[in-house]
């Protein structure tokens, strides 16, 4: 017995889903849609929540909400760094004498 | 349903139209039922898949392009959801197994019943044997006269490949067919 022969006697045979198929596919459907888009609303409101916290927070912290602030590039030059360096060794020179 | 009318309802349905989707399912659900009868053996199974499979490719309308077929689409979500089942399905059996063994439980012969079974039935236990990878081959294949090309475009294999696989599956499958006899 040739498996090829069975399979070709088989070849033509039909199969079909129960007589609701369509409909039960179609209710699965409408059920979904509305905790999906419901999901996609929430996450959206999500993210904005988050982008103001965010702002609000370097407008707090930063006192602005530029891009150096949003990455945390410093906004300060090399000699206002250098001269607070010099202040705060200064300080540690008085504290030592 | 020719191509242009296939993508007029797609845009219908994308634009919000959920009710056409009825057209669709009502082209393709023979064709997806075949498929996953053919690959499960199982009504219940194939039933379950074959609405997970329509729900799947509603929610890939959007993204659906139209370089294949949408009956080719459908048919490679179909047999992947296939696959997976068996994949889920033989590794509760291995552990049904595994316990089973362990209380020196002997399967049950098959052989003596070798004389009743009919032909789909030894095509199923010749399938039994078979990877799910090597089934989905053999179902489209051979059983559903899907061409050489479709079935490397639905698996997502080359063609050389099908080949290779078919002509082990039924390598596999002749053996099981040899050893009843």
């Amino acid at each position: 017995m040739e498996i090829k022969d069975l399979l070709k006697e088989n070849e033509h045979r039909t199969y079909r889903f129960a007589d609701g198929f369509t409909n039960s596919v179609m209710e699965r459907i409408a059920s979904s849609t509305p905790i999906l888009v419901m999901w996609q609303k929430r996450a959206i409101q999500i993210a904005a929540a988050c982008a103001i916290l965010v702002c609000a927070f370097l407008q707090t912290i930063e006192g602005s909400i530029s891009l150096d602030a949003m990455l945390g590039i410093s906004s300060y030059n090399d000699a206002e760094i250098s001269a607070t360096e010099n202040l705060y060794n200064l300080w540690d020179q008085i504290e030592i004498n | 349903m020719n191509k242009a009318e296939e993508r007029a309802i797609i845009n219908k349905i994308v634009a919000g139209d959920t009710n056409s989707y009825r057209l669709i399912v009502d082209a393709l659900k023979d064709r997806i039922a075949a498929v996953c009868m053919s690959m499960l053996k199982n009504e219940t199974w194939a039933e379950e898949v074959g609405q997970d499979t329509f729900v799947r490719l509603y929610n890939a309308l959007p993204k659906f392009k139209g370089d294949s077929n949408l009956s080719t689409y459908a048919t490679r979500i179909a047999i992947n959801l296939c696959k997976n089942k068996l994949d889920s399905v033989n590794r509760r059996r291995n552990r049904f197994l595994v316990q089973t063994d362990s209380h020196n439980t002997v399967p049950s012969s098959q052989e003596s019943t070798q004389k009743k079974l009919e032909n789909q039935e030894l095509i199923n236990l010749a399938l039994d044997v078979l990877k799910p990878e090597e089934r989905s081959v053999v179902v489209l294949r051979l059983m559903e006269g899907y061409s050489i090309k479709e079935t490397a475009e639905i698996i997502g294999i080359k063609e050389g490949t099908v080949m290779s696989k078919l002509s082990r599956a039924i390598k596999k499958m002749q053996t099981v067919l040899d050893d009843l006899k």
